[in-house]
Order: C-alpha cells, then sequence, then structure tokens
C-alpha cells in the first residue's frame, strides 16, 4: 500500500498538530436559535406598546383634547400623498416596529447562515475504507477542496466575515435597545396620558368602582410591559459580546476541520487496510 | 441630555396632574381646568421628544440591516462555492468503489 508520501505526510501533520479536533457547531446553533427568540418577544412587545400608545390617541379624541386633535390632521404632502403629523408618537413607533421587523429578519438570515457554514461536513466519511490503497484518488478529492478554497480557508473566510460583522452587530443591539427605551417611553406617556383621565374621572364621579378597577389593572399592564421591554433591552445589549465568544471560537479552531477529518480516515484506513 | 429633558418632562406632568387632582377635590374646576392646559403643552413637547428617540434609532436600525445584508451576501456566495465544491467531491468519491473494483479486477 503506498500513499503520495506528501500529502500523507501533510494530512497526518496536521492530524498531529490539532488533535482529533472535530467541530461541534452547536454554540451557533443556540446563536440562531436565542437570537431568533429575542426578535420574536421584540416583536410582540412592540405590539403591545404600539397597541397601547393607539388607545390613548382614541380615548384623547373621544375626550376632546384639542391640541392632539390637531395632530390627527391630516396634511397634503403633493398631489398623491397624505401625512400624518409627525409629531404623532404613533407613526414614529410605526416606523420603528417595521423597521425592526427588517433587522430581525436580516439577524435571521446571518444566523442561519453561520449555523449552515459550521455544520461539519460529512464528505470525509463516505469514502469507502477499501479505497484507501489508492493515493491518487485521495489527491484528487482533496484538490477539489483546495480549489475551491474550501479546505484550507474554511474557518478563515468564516471568520472574516464575522469580524466584519462585529462592528455591524454592536450598531444593531444599540439601535435596538434604544427602540426598545423609546417604546417604553412612549408607553409610560400613554399611560400618564390615560391614567390622568381615569384620575379625573375617580375624582370627579366620586370614585366609581369601575373606573378604579380600570386603573388597577391598566398600571398592571404597564408594570408588566415595563420589565419586558427592560429584560430585552438588556438582552439586546448582551448580543455583541455573544458574537465576539463566537468569532474566538471559531479562530480557536482554524485548522480545517475537513482536512482533519480526511486525514484521520486515511490514518484508520492505513491501520485496518493491510490485509488489502 | 434628551433623556435628562424627558425624566423631567414626566416629572413635571406628574406633580401638574397631582395639583390638578388637589384642585377639583377642593372644587375648583377653573382652575384645574387651566393646570390641564399647562399640561397638555408640557405633553405634546414630551411626545415631540419621544418621537425624535424613535425617528433617530430607526435610522440606526437601517444603517445596521443594509450592512448586515452586505455580509450575509458574502457569506451566501461562500455557502454555494462549498455546496458546489462538496458534491463535486461526492462525485469523485461515488465513483471510487466502481474504479477500485475495476482496478482490483485487473491487478488480481
Amino acid at each position: 500500500m503506498r500513499y503520495s508520501t506528501g500529502l500523507l505526510l501533510t494530512v497526518l501533520t496536521a492530524a498531529f498538530l490539532s488533535g482529533c479536533a472535530v467541530r461541534d457547531n452547536s454554540e451557533f446553533k443556540q446563536f440562531r436559535i436565542q437570537t431568533g427568540i429575542l426578535s420574536e418577544e421584540t416583536a410582540s412587545n412592540l405590539g403591545l406598546a404600539q397597541m397601547l400608545v393607539e388607545t390613548n390617541q382614541i380615548e384623547t379624541i373621544s375626550d376632546g383634547d384639542y391640541g392632539l386633535l390637531e395632530s390627527f390632521v391630516l396634511k397634503r404632502e403633493s398631489t398623491f400623498i397624505l401625512e400624518t403629523d409627525s409629531l404623532l408618537i404613533s407613526s414614529g413607533l410605526n416606523a420603528a416596529v417595521s423597521e425592526a421587523g427588517e433587522v430581525f429578519a436580516s439577524t435571521g438570515v446571518y444566523t442561519l447562515l453561520l449555523e449552515e457554514l459550521t455544520e461539519e461536513t460529512d464528505i470525509s466519511f463516505k469514502i469507502n475504507s477499501a479505497s484507501g490503497s489508492y493515493a491518487g484518488l485521495f489527491s484528487a478529492a482533496v484538490a477539489v477542496l483546495v480549489e475551491h478554497g474550501a479546505a484550507e480557508h474554511d474557518s478563515e473566510v468564516i471568520t472574516q466575515a464575522m469580524e466584519t460583522a462585529s462592528p455591524v452587530i454592536t450598531t444593531l443591539s444599540e439601535a435596538m435597545a434604544q427602540t426598545v427605551s423609546a417604546a417604553a417611553d412612549a408607553v409610560q406617556a400613554a399611560y400618564a396620558d390615560m391614567a390622568a383621565r381615569r384620575q379625573r374621572t375617580i375624582v370627579t364621579e366620586g370614585y366609581p368602582r369601575e373606573t378604579v378597577e380600570e386603573l388597577a389593572a391598566l398600571n398592571h399592564r404597564v408594570t408588566t410591559l415595563l420589565v419586558n421591554l427592560r429584560i430585552l433591552h438588556d438582552g439586546w445589549l448582551a448580543l455583541p459580546a455573544v458574537h465576539s465568544e463566537l468569532v474566538n471560537s471559531l479562530t480557536g479552531n482554524s485548522t480545517s476541520v475537513t482536512l482533519i477529518i480526511l486525514a484521520e480516515k486515511l490514518k484508520a484506513v492505513r491501520e485496518s487496510g493491510g490485509e488489502q | 441630555m434628551r433623556e435628562t429633558l424627558l425624566n423631567y418632562l414626566f416629572g413635571l406632568i406628574s406633580r401638574f396632574r397631582v395639583v390638578e387632582i388637589n384642585l377639583l377635590t377642593a372644587g375648583r374646576p377653573e382652575e384645574a381646568e387651566k393646570v390641564r392646559q399647562t399640561n397638555r403643552e408640557l405633553s405634546i413637547y414630551r411626545d415631540r421628544l419621544i418621537t425624535s428617540k424613535l425617528t433617530e434609532s430607526t435610522a440606526g436600525l437601517r444603517e445596521a440591516e443594509l450592512q448586515l445584508e452586505a455580509v450575509a451576501g458574502d457569506l451566501t456566495e461562500y455557502l454555494g462555492l462549498k455546496e458546489s465544491a462538496t458534491r463535486k467531491l461526492e462525485a469523485v468519491l461515488e465513483k471510487l468503489p466502481a474504479v477500485l473494483s475495476l482496478l482490483h479486477g485487473l491487478t488480481a
């Protein structure tokens, strides 16, 4: 049995240098799942914030609050466009929520790509052990990998992409944290108006039970929403650190995994293929 | 700066609200109405600040999203290269057993 000496030396050296390194991409899977959950929860809580702000606006109209009624007059922007007054919180919140949706989608794509690219390929496990005798065919197989940069530059390409993405992830998390914080402000503003309205009713109509209960329920709802928004705010700010950890885990394992797996297989085949 | 101003406004509005409620309880509705008007003005400024904060964060999100899409585009291209390399390799490996038995036959 003969192997191309050069190839064998290279792959065995790679194997000995890095030990039996088999890539485990479970951290990347976790990253994808957790960013997915963060996005979903943020979307649903932003939705709740939006509903509260809209309820406040409707109550404002029926209350006859003049100053805010003004902002409901649609401004004619041109022949074909009507625009709501931009002083309205809810149009700002609408735009932020819809942009957040786009961000969630691109984050989903990015994390999915990371998961797929870091998954162990089972190329080498398809090697028939009886074929170990024929070094030339192995060389052809490895050459194909090298030609497409999939063998030597595997981790490098992904690491570089992630390093480019790191500052983007930071910008993204800061912007998301600010959006969540602004939504919390909007919730507090809506609550301030709605609570004032109910307190006025309570005082002028001699403490009607229904209104008092309504106010208590509103307070409870808003408190829960604010707590959730706080948790999400901190969650988004923690994202860049998790992303850096992943980059480190990748660079710490930088020798090509595919080559290593092939090397191990070659070794196993050599040991078992004596009877060929 | 904006946060400080916002906190101040929230505090002011809530203190005025207490004053309004006290005036209503004390049976002075016209003065209560004046306080309510003041609060309305303050609320408009408060809402303006919040809207500006939202506009800023929305711009930040848009910027990040575009950059992330660019990175994802590069990764998608690389994934494509890797997949075509894998397919070529699999094609080579599939032929191995047949080639080997042929060679076995020849060398037997």
